[in-house]
């Protein structure tokens, strides 16, 4: 079975711009397209609008938080195939469990290595070939 | 030693109790003086002489009336045997005359005035419920009406004084069974101390704050559990300052295990001349407290330096690469490689100091052992008094944790359901937590899920029930966990709530081979007759020796020739009470098989003591009981015998006082007499299950009730210092010698 790795759709939601910047820089060396955009309320509309394969959501930004954003996409049908990667600076313990407990594919907690976000975004946006 | 045969004083003599019982006078050949003879032998006394008197005044009245007759007469002999005659039957006639008169008064004035007496001396001493018979003193005019008013006025005075001094009793009984509640429950360890420091009172807490540091119980030696230095100190300040503030300090354990921070105040004795100036101390347990405020500061420190470091260089790094100078791509490709490499140290740091800062959050939030069915009982209430439809279950487990916060979140969480009134039948239930290894508490109901941001508002609300502003996030903080919804499939939506279960409090050894009384509070906690300070260490008073009472269950009767123990067990006497509660009580592994004779005497098998302490172990641990108390056994010298062979192989000197009950019934019943424990127990009529016998406790509980009674019984006869009872076994050193009995 051989996985091949298509150009996909990433939706970045990240306020912070100098994070933003390193990540997208990333992703797209992935051979992905990365929208971003920084703010909950732009999250929204941008899924809406992009339907990406996968989005980076940050857990505290301005407006809905990433939690929200989460349970939101899990609640729409035509949004199941969306996955969802979790970066958070909380420190919380639970923040895992509640991430993973709202829907979410992934969770990496900042500051984080690159090689770990690149796996990350890999093992999620991997496509089995037949 | 008086006979008791014998009369003592103020007991009547046989010559009085034969008086008193209506029998003939008698004399001892001694002039009695008139006011120490009885009544009837006055009277009889009284009648003799009138009958004397009257006898003598007729035969002079016939020696004058025969002398008035001519001797030279011929009628005068015919007349003079008249008048012997005369007197004669005079003398007879006055006599039975007299008698009859003495016999009258005797019976129906002089033996009912002394019965009278008697009863009236016998109720003056002790309560007498039948009422005054005196019928038998109706001739004594008013004296008897007066008597019986005497009596009953008597009777009815001590039954009023019985009755209140019963209520009083009842009172203080009241009154002092709250205190002890009290003082059970004072949420800091208290202790009250004699002059030479020795534990007078200490409640529940301190048990809990010092057991696993020695023995705390009546009479212990406070200095061996706490460090005396810091003690000593206070009590040195505070006597010189003669103040009434009492004193502050820290102190620790012996060891240094814990630290408290204590208060020290004088207190005088019970009775302040003879009782010597004792203190109270409180302990308050700051191990943790200091700990915790040592591990934040640690962790301050290690933020400053951990991360002040890194960037510093990473701003002068980034600064540099800003220089013409490192246009040059080998020098810009190293000072890249050195952000690179700074950054990675800066975020190990943050993300370990991260995780000590969680890990340390939620100890400075007021914990406690709590079940998980308090926690939901508040909120069932809660829930009651605010007619909030809710069902409440748990998986009944205890759990570290703020519980009363952790109800108010949990009530205000189902307030917030509710109040929308689309959600019905509420349920809240807590299950263990395999994945936090702590509970799941998880609230579900019927109707419309709960949207994450909407939780999320609820959570930054401050907490019911007078938090001082804190919200329910921060509740979820201290305890270093979070709240989130979850609707799966066709199941109810609920909110799950994870509580971890931080800091678990030490779990004390588990001992099944030790049968110390481990739960409960102690029934005797206090003795304030302990207070007294001994005038010496010489010719100690018998009564106030401490003492363990002890015995032994072995695998045979041969201590010096392969025998060993398999239970040692010991009850403590402090001030002539035995402490039941403050026991020792071990089964021992002997290190050899136990023969089946052994075990049907007392029901120890080779199961039973696998694993248990050996022999040397249990003796050690058992003299770190006895401290410096004196050692009471039935047959002391056999089970002395293990015990000191122990101490023998460990190097370990130990010396104590050791009173024998086989003595003490030798001395008081005579050697001749039974002297078997059982037949103690039966002659003082204390009884015990019969289960009990034959085990080390139950003979040592049975042998310390005895031994109390001897020694009372061993001081009215005198011998009531240590020094009359060395003598006393010297006396009987033979009999003792002679074998065991029990």
């Amino acid at each position: 079975m051989a996985h091949r790795q298509s150009a996909k759709s990433v939706l970045l939601v990240e306020d912070e711009d100098s994070i933003a910047l390193a990540l997208q820089f990333l992703i797209e060396r992935e051979g992905h397209q990365v929208h971003r955009v920084a703010d909950g309320v732009a999250a929204q509309a941008a899924i809406k609008e992009h339907r990406p394969d996968l989005v980076l959501l940050d857990i505290m930004m301005p407006g809905p938080s990433g939690y929200e954003i989460c349970q939101e996409i899990r609640r729409d049908p035509t949004l199941q195939g969306v996955k969802i990667l979790i970066l958070t600076a909380s420190g919380n313990p639970m923040a895992r469990r509640k991430s993973l407990a709202l829907g979410a594919d992934g969770f990496l907690a900042k500051p984080f290595a690159n090689e770990a976000v690149q796996g990350e975004v890999r093992r999620l946006l991997t496509e089995r070939a037949a | 030693m008086s006979s008791s045969v014998e009369p003592t004083d103020g007991a009547p003599s046989p010559m009085q109790d034969r008086m008193q019982g209506g029998g003939a006078p008698d004399w001892n050949g001694e002039t009695p003086s008139w006011t120490r003879l009885s009544l009837r032998l006055r009277m009889f006394l009284f009648f003799a002489l009138i009958v004397a008197g009257g006898i003598a005044v007729i035969v002079a009245a016939a020696v004058y009336a025969g002398s008035r007759l001519d001797p030279s007469a011929v009628a005068t002999t015919k007349a003079q045997s008249a008048v012997l005659l005369t007197a004669i039957v005079a003398a007879f006639g006055l006599l039975a005359l007299t008698t009859w008169v003495w016999l009258m008064f005797d019976e129906n004035v002089a033996k009912p005035v002394m019965a009278l007496a008697s009863e009236l001396r016998a109720r003056a001493h002790s309560k007498i419920e039948r009422d005054l018979d005196a019928e038998d003193a109706r001739y004594l005019g008013d004296l008897a009406p007066a008597a019986v008013a005497i009596a009953k006025g008597l009777s009815d005075s001590q039954s009023a004084l019985e009755e209140a001094a019963a209520r009083e009793r009842e009172r203080i009984a009241q009154e002092r069974a709250r205190l002890e509640e009290v003082v059970r429950d004072v949420p800091v360890g208290c202790l009250l101390c004699s002059e030479a420091h020795r534990i007078v009172l200490f409640n529940q807490q301190a048990v809990d704050l010092l057991d696993t540091i020695g023995e705390v119980g009546l009479s212990r030696d406070l200095f061996s559990l706490l460090h005396e230095g810091p003690v000593l100190a206070a009590i040195d300040w505070l006597k010189r300052s003669r103040g009434n503030d009492p004193a502050e300090f820290l102190c620790t354990t012996r060891g240094g295990e814990r630290m408290f921070q204590a208060r020290l105040r004088l207190c005088p004795g019970p009775a302040a001349v003879n009782g010597g100036e004792g203190y109270v101390l409180t302990l308050n347990d700051v191990t943790y407290e200091l700990a915790d405020h040592a591990g934040r500061e640690m962790l301050l420190r290690d933020v400053f330096d951990q991360i002040r470091r890194p960037a510093a260089n990473i701003s002068s790094t980034v600064a540099a690469l800003g220089l013409p100078e490192t246009a040059d791509p080998k020098r810009r490709q190293a000072l890249q490689a050195a952000v690179v490499g700074e950054v990675k140290a800066l975020a190990t740091a943050i993300t370990t100091l991260g995780q000590r800062y969680e890990t340390r959050a939620a100890t400075w939030w007021p914990m406690a052992e709590i079940s998980t069915d308090g926690i939901l009982a508040a909120v069932r209430a809660r829930c009651v008094a605010e007619e909030i439809p809710l069902i409440a279950s748990a998986d009944p487990f205890t759990l570290r944790c703020d519980g009363f916060a952790l109800a108010r979140l949990l009530g205000d969480l189902a307030q917030r359901l509710t109040a929308s009134g689309e959600r019905q039948k509420i349920t809240l239930s807590a299950l263990r937590d395999t994945d936090s290894d702590g509970a799941l508490f998880v609230l579900s109901w019927d109707g419309e899920g709960v949207q994450i941001g909407e939780l999320e508002a609820w959570l930054d609300t401050p907490l019911s029930g007078g938090y001082s502003g804190l919200t329910l996030r921060d509740a979820l903080r201290s305890h270093g966990t979070d709240l989130w919804p979850e609707e799966i499939g066709d199941d109810r939506p609920r909110l799950v709530l994870p509580v971890r279960s931080p800091g678990e409090a030490e779990a004390k050894a588990d001992a099944p081979f030790d049968r110390r009384l481990e739960s409960g509070a102690r029934t005797h906690f206090y003795d304030f007759g302990l207070f007294t300070p001994m005038s010496g260490d010489t010719d100690i008073p018998l009564d106030r020796l401490e003492y363990v009472v002890f015995d032994s269950e072995t695998t045979g009767l041969l201590p010096y020739d392969g025998d060993e123990i398999v239970q040692l067990a010991g009850v403590r006497i402090v001030n002539n009470r035995l402490l039941g509660d403050d026991r020792f009580d071990l089964l021992v592994d002997p290190g050899r098989p136990i023969p089946a004779s052994a075990t049907a005497i007392h029901g120890i098998c080779e199961d039973q003591i696998r694993g248990a302490p050996t022999p040397a172990e249990t003796t050690e641990r058992f003299v770190r009981f006895c401290g410096d108390a004196a050692l009471i056994a039935h047959n002391a010298r056999f089970d002395l015998a293990f015990l000191n062979r122990y101490c023998a192989t460990m190097g370990q000197d130990w010396q104590p006082v050791v009173l024998d009950t086989v003595l003490m019934s030798a001395i008081l019943f005579g050697q001749s007499a039974e002297h078997s424990l059982d037949a103690l127990a039966e002659r003082f009529g204390v009884t015990f299950p019969e289960a009990t016998r034959h085990t080390a406790l139950g003979d040592a509980l049975v042998t310390g009730d005895v031994a109390l009674k001897m020694l009372a019984m061993l001081r009215g006869r005198g011998v009531e210092r240590l020094s009359d009872y060395e003598r006393e076994a010297q006396r009987h050193q033979a009999f003792l010698a002679r074998g065991s009995t029990g």
